[in-house]
C-alpha cells in the first residue's frame, strides 16, 4: 500500500529471452526514470532460453509506471508482472562469512539455529553460514551476526514466484 | 602403553575404592525388581550405602521375599504410588539422602517429577548421562556421554555434556583428561555430517579454557579415539587420538548402541550415572543386570565427593 504517494518498495518479475544486453536495457529503463534498483536477481526458468529477472526497486507509483512502460517496450521482454505483497512467494539467499573467535562459537551457532541458518564451510579462522529466507529474516540474522566479525557477505537479492493459485 | 599418562586402569578395582569412603544414604524408588534389590543389598553389604527404599511397602517386601533378598535391616518408607518420587525428592532436598536411584519406573516419569523446581535438583548445567567402561585388552578406563538423556544435543548442550563428563573424569582421578568428540570420520563433512562440525568447533571452543585443564579434539571415529594402533595406522596425530579417556557421542542413538554393544554383546561391566544436577542420579535401564546397577551405585558414590 502506498503511503501519501511517497516512494515504496515494489517487486517486479520480468520474463525475458535469455539474450545478451537484456539486463543492461532493464537497468537503463530504471536509471532513466531515476529509480535505484534495490536488488536484482536473474536466472534460468522452467522454459529453455527464457530467464526470469526479479527486480526490487524503491519508487513512487507514477515513476514506477513510467519505468514499466519503458520495460514493456524492450523487445526481449515477454511478460512483466508487478508482484504484490501477499501475492508472491519470496525468498533470499544469504552467504555470510564470520571470523571464528572461540569464545563466540556458542553464540554464533545459537544465532544460526534461531534463524535456521546452516554452516556450510568452516576453517580454523572462519565459518560460512547460509540462510534462505524472507528478506526480513535475512536482515535479522545479519543484524545479529554484526556483533561478531563479518568477513564477507553476499545476498542473492529477492527471488520470487507468484503465489499458489 | 604408557602407564603414566594420567589414565586410570581396572574398572573393578577403581569402583571398589568406594569401600574406603564414608557410607552414604541413598534413596531408591520403585525397588521392585531383582537386579535393583540385589544391587542395593550388595552395596549395603559392602558398606557403600545405607539404602532407603521408597515405594509400596507390601510390594517391596513381597519382591524381596520372592527374590530371596534380605532387606530386614533396610529402611523402608511406604508411599502411595503417585507420591513415591515426591517423597524421595524431598529426602534429597532436606538432606536425609545424598543421592537417588531409580528402580522399576520409566525414566521420563521419574525426571518429570524429580526436576520440578521445588526439589532444587537442577543447577546451571543441563543433566547428562555419563557411562564408565574399560577397554578389554588394556583395562584402561574411559567415560562416554551421553547415551541416555540428551537425544540430539546442539552445540550449547554439548558444552554442558562435555563439562559434566570432564568433571566426572577428574573426580575419578584421571590426571590428563583427553576428550574425543565422536563422529564417523576425522574430516569435516558438511552438510552431510553435522557431528563433524560440532566436534571441530568444540576443539576450538576449548581454547577458551572453559573446561579447565583438558585436551579436546575431534572429529574421531570410535576406533581412532580409543585405539593407538588404529590412530597410528591411519596417521591421525595429536595427543587425544587413540588415547582418549572421555568420548562424547553426537546423539543418543550412537551412545545407546555403544553402551548396548559393550554390555549386551560383550557382557562387559559398565556403570552409568546422570550428572549436572545437585547430586548424582542413578538411572539404570530397567533391563540392566545386577552388575551394572551395582557398578552404577559405586560410580555415583565415587562422584559424590
Amino acid at each position: 500500500m502506498e503511503i501519501d504517494g511517497g516512494p515504496m518498495k515494489y517487486t517486479l518479475s520480468c520474463l525475458a529471452y535469455n539474450r545478451p544486453g537484456v539486463l543492461a536495457k532493464v537497468a537503463k529503463s530504471f536509471s532513466e526514470e531515476g529509480i535505484n534498483i534495490y536488488s536484482l536477481a536473474a536466472g534460468e526458468t522452467e522454459v529453455e532460453d527464457k530467464s526470469r529477472i526479479i527486480i526490487v526497486v524503491e519508487a513512487d507509483a507514477d515513476t514506477l509506471r513510467r519505468a514499466e512502460i519503458r520495460l514493456e517496450r524492450i523487445e526481449e521482454i515477454i511478460r512483466l508482472h508487478d508482484l504484490k505483497e501477499g501475492e508472491l512467494i519470496e525468498m533470499e539467499l544469504l552467504l555470510i562469512k564470520i571470523r571464528i573467535k572461540p569464545e563466540y562459537i556458542p553464540q554464533i551457532l545459537q544465532t544460526a539455529e534461531l534463524f535456521n541458518a546452516h554452516v556450510i564451510a568452516v576453517s580454523d579462522v572462519s565459518m560460512v553460514l547460509t540462510l534462505a529466507a524472507e528478506e526480513k529474516r535475512v536482515n535479522g540474522i545479519i543484524k545479529m551476526l554484526k556483533k561478531f566479525e563479518i568477513l564477507e557477505m553476499c545476498r542473492s537479492g529477492k527471488l520470487a514466484v507468484s503465489g499458489i493459485d | 602403553m604408557n602407564m603414566n599418562d594420567g589414565d586410570i586402569y581396572d574398572m573393578h578395582s577403581t569402583l571398589n575404592t568406594v569401600r574406603g569412603l564414608e557410607v552414604c544414604r541413598m534413596v531408591v524408588i520403585y525397588p521392585y525388581d531383582r537386579a535393583t534389590l540385589r544391587s542395593i543389598s550388595a552395596a549395603r553389604d559392602e558398606g557403600i550405602v545405607i539404602p532407603i527404599l521408597v515405594g509400596q511397602e507390601d510390594r517391596i517386601r513381597e519382591c524381596a521375599e520372592r527374590y530371596d533378598i534380605t532387606i530386614e535391616e533396610m529402611e523402608i518408607v511406604h508411599s502411595e504410588e503417585e507420591k513415591i518420587i515426591e517423597r524421595a525428592s524431598l529426602m534429597l532436598l532436606n538432606g536425609s539422602a545424598r543421592f537417588i536411584m531409580k528402580g522399576m519406573l520409566g525414566t521420563g516419569a521419574f525426571f518429570h517429577t524429580l526436576l520440578e523446581p521445588r526439589f532444587k535438583i537442577r543447577t546451571k548445567r543441563i543433566l547428562s548421562h555419563v557411562g564408565m567402561f574399560e577397554i578389554p585388552k588394556t583395562k584402561r578406563i574411559f567415560l562416554m556421554s551421553d547415551a541416555a538423556i540428551n537425544i540430539l544435543p546442539n552445540f550449547s548442550r554439548k558444552i554442558h555434556i562435555v563439562a559434566n563428563a570432564v568433571e566426572a573424569a577428574r573426580r575419578l582421578g584421571i590426571g590428563r583428561v583427553k576428550v574425543a568428540m565422536l563422529a564417523a570420520i576425522e574430516k569435516i563433512n558438511l552438510p552431510a555430517m553435522p557431528a563433524t562440525l560440532d566436534a571441530f568447533l568444540m576443539k576450538k571452543f576449548s581454547e577458551t579454557r572453559y573446561f579447565g585443564e583438558c585436551e579436546i579434539d575431534g572429529p574421531f571415529a570410535f576406533d581412532n579415539a580409543l585405539d593407538p594402533e588404529c590412530a597410528d595406522t591411519k596417521g591421525i596425530g595429536g595427543s587425544v587420538a587413540g588415547r582418549a579417556n572421555v568420548l562424547i557421542v553426537p546423539n543418543i542413538e550412537t551412545g545407546n548402541v555403544i553402551w548396548k554393544s559393550i554390555t549386551c554383546l560383550q557382557k562387559k561391566e559398565a556403570a552409568g550415572v546422570v550428572l549436572g544436577g545437585s547430586c548424582p542420579i542413578v538411572v539404570p535401564s530397567r533391563s540392566d543386570d545386577f552388575r551394572i546397577k551395582l557398578a552404577s551405585i559405586k560410580f555415583a558414590r565415587l562422584l559424590l565427593d
